[in-house]
């Protein structure tokens, strides 16, 4: 049987690969996003209020929370579509800091039963209590984060495989020329944010019901930092890419206790290799290119 | 079809084109020459929309373009290959010349490729599962040019399409470009190889710091003596 504690860290994977493919999404149109934590938290606190304190449907509020954080993605988009490369990176950290440190300041309680339930600055969100009070057990909720998951990986997969994944490939290799074919770099830049805000969103909010507390510091630079390695370790070449740097990093480095104290040493030191020996990661274009041509011959024999 | 008139343009504090008049007919080749950074390039960015004009005027196909974004310059038939920037290195070359139908709204992916561009570029049969970045240099120039013919259209404006290629392949490019013109097809190209590209093109113009110095046809350009010592370095023989 699976225990608890296995239980946590596979559902981890789960919501921590949506905020990996959110950097994934950003990655792949050729910008390096420092931010994604924001949206991760937007979603978390929006879709938490809307299930505690406003009385939502579950997937209402997942939708709410993720739809919002993927206008805010836009809009961030929208508003430095111009920059790029470090100026763009900067400009992702910087709102993401003012996400946080907004919500330090974001008090936003009802009284509920004699107690005062919602968010309030620096102590944080608690009671965030859906699965309780809908007797969700740990092993249920971790197939719903995998059902979510799915879906969503289902979804990237089909945009990866249509002209609008094309069109983001060509936007991030080379901008210039994906404009001179006549691609309308704003409006696919936005689209991308948006889609990556809105993945994002799907793990925090999973993420606030999972914990059923949360505060502005989990959503702080160091979560941007990771989802962005995780692509960049499992590989730019397929979606599942990140969710291999999940894998890697959760999976096996957090979770074996050995190297507990280590980890953050171990990992810095594996993105040092990757990006010295596979700068595109593990599941790069060539190599999912190569498996797919590998594939094709077999299934035509 | 083309016509640039009074055309500046200035990079920052920098004038880097300085009232600049040119027309393209159809169904001609234009070549524009000059030292490196007389401003060729600054020409078709200008056209292109990638670097708008700080004033002059623009018309294709008798309609206004400065000012357009370059999509929707695209859409209107003015088709550029840009200098150094051939293929889209991970995708296929089937990808790479599916991206020139965008503008056409017909970039998806299992669409079939036109039998002419097929029978015209022999090489593509072969390679449209290989990346862009296996390709050779002459390969990749050659598929760079068949994905700016893929969507026919109207000015094909051509940067510096033979830089770094074999000798044997600038012969076959330009046999090509000869080609093209048999089939009508007009072209605007900045070229390095002044020798043959005044020799196929029906008319040239010569820029020195971003100013016309001297126009005329391939031909008369080729014979004239001045511009042959002062700005093409070689002895017309």
């Amino acid at each position: 049987m699976l225990n608890d504690y296995l239980l946590t860290v596979i559902s981890n994977i789960g919501m921590i690969s949506m905020i990996a493919i959110s950097a994934y999404l950003i990655l792949i149109t050729g910008e390096i996003s420092f931010g994604q934590q924001a949206y991760f938290g937007i979603s978390a606190y929006a879709g938490s209020i809307a299930t505690t304190l406003w009385g939502w449907p579950f997937w209402m509020a997942l939708i709410f929370g993720s739809f919002l954080a993927g206008v805010a993605g836009g809009l961030i988009s929208a508003l430095t579509v111009r920059i790029n490369g470090i100026y763009y990176s900067i400009a992702t950290l910087a709102f993401a800091e003012m996400v946080r440190l907004s919500l330090l300041k974001f008090s936003y309680q009802f009284e509920i039963d004699g107690e005062w339930i919602g968010p309030n600055g620096s102590e944080g969100f608690g009671e965030i209590r859906w699965i309780f009070e809908n007797d969700i057990s740990i092993l249920e909720y971790t197939l719903l984060i995998y059902l979510v998951l799915f879906l969503l990986i289902a979804f990237i997969y089909l945009i990866e495989h249509s002209k609008l994944g094309m069109i983001f490939r060509m936007l991030g290799q080379d901008p210039l020329l994906a404009s001179v074919q006549g691609v309308k770099i704003i409006r696919y830049k936005v689209l991308a944010a948006s889609l990556a805000g809105f993945a994002a969103g799907l793990g925090g909010m999973l993420y606030a019901h999972s914990f059923t507390y949360i505060e502005p510091q989990i959503f702080n630079v160091m979560l941007g930092v990771h989802s962005l390695a995780y692509g960049l370790i499992g590989g730019l070449g397929t979606v599942l890419g990140p969710i291999i740097g999940v894998v890697l990093d959760i999976g096996f480095l957090e979770s074996i206790r050995g190297i507990q104290g280590y980890r953050m040493i171990v990992f810095g030191g594996l993105m040092a290799v990757m990006l010295i020996f596979m700068p595109r990661g593990i599941l790069d274009e060539k190599r999912v290119h190569r498996f797919k041509k590998f594939w094709e011959g077999k299934t035509h024999v | 079809m083309l016509e640039v008139s009074q055309l500046n343009v200035q990079y920052g504090e920098v004038r880097v084109l300085e009232n600049l008049n040119l027309t393209v007919d159809k169904g001609n080749i234009v070549a524009i020459t000059g030292t490196n950074g007389s401003g060729k390039t600054s020409v078709l960015n200008a056209i292109a929309g990638i670097h708008p004009p700080s004033s002059g005027s623009i018309i294709f196909s008798n309609e206004k373009i400065h000012g357009l974004p370059t999509h929707q310059i695209v859409g209107k038939g003015l088709v550029l290959v840009p200098e150094g920037r051939q293929l889209f290195p991970t995708l296929t070359v089937q990808e790479n010349l599916m991206a020139g139908l965008h503008s056409k709204g017909g970039l998806l992916l299992k669409n079939k490729l036109p039998q002419d561009l097929l029978k015209r570029f022999p090489i593509i049969k072969n390679r449209l599962n290989t990346s862009g970045a296996s390709l050779s240099g002459g390969q990749a120039q050659l598929i760079a040019l068949a994905r700016g013919l893929i969507s026919k259209p109207k000015l094909l404006l051509l940067d510096e399409p033979t830089l770094g290629l074999a000798p044997i392949a600038v012969k076959e490019f330009f046999d090509l470009i000869l080609k093209l013109r048999e089939e009508g097809q007009t072209i605007l190209m900045v070229e390095q190889n002044l020798k043959q590209t005044l020799e196929i093109a029906d008319y040239g113009y010569v820029l020195e710091s971003g100013k016309l110095v001297m126009q005329g046809s391939g031909n008369a350009l080729l014979k004239n003596s001045g511009l042959v010592e002062n700005y093409l370095g070689f002895k017309n023989t």
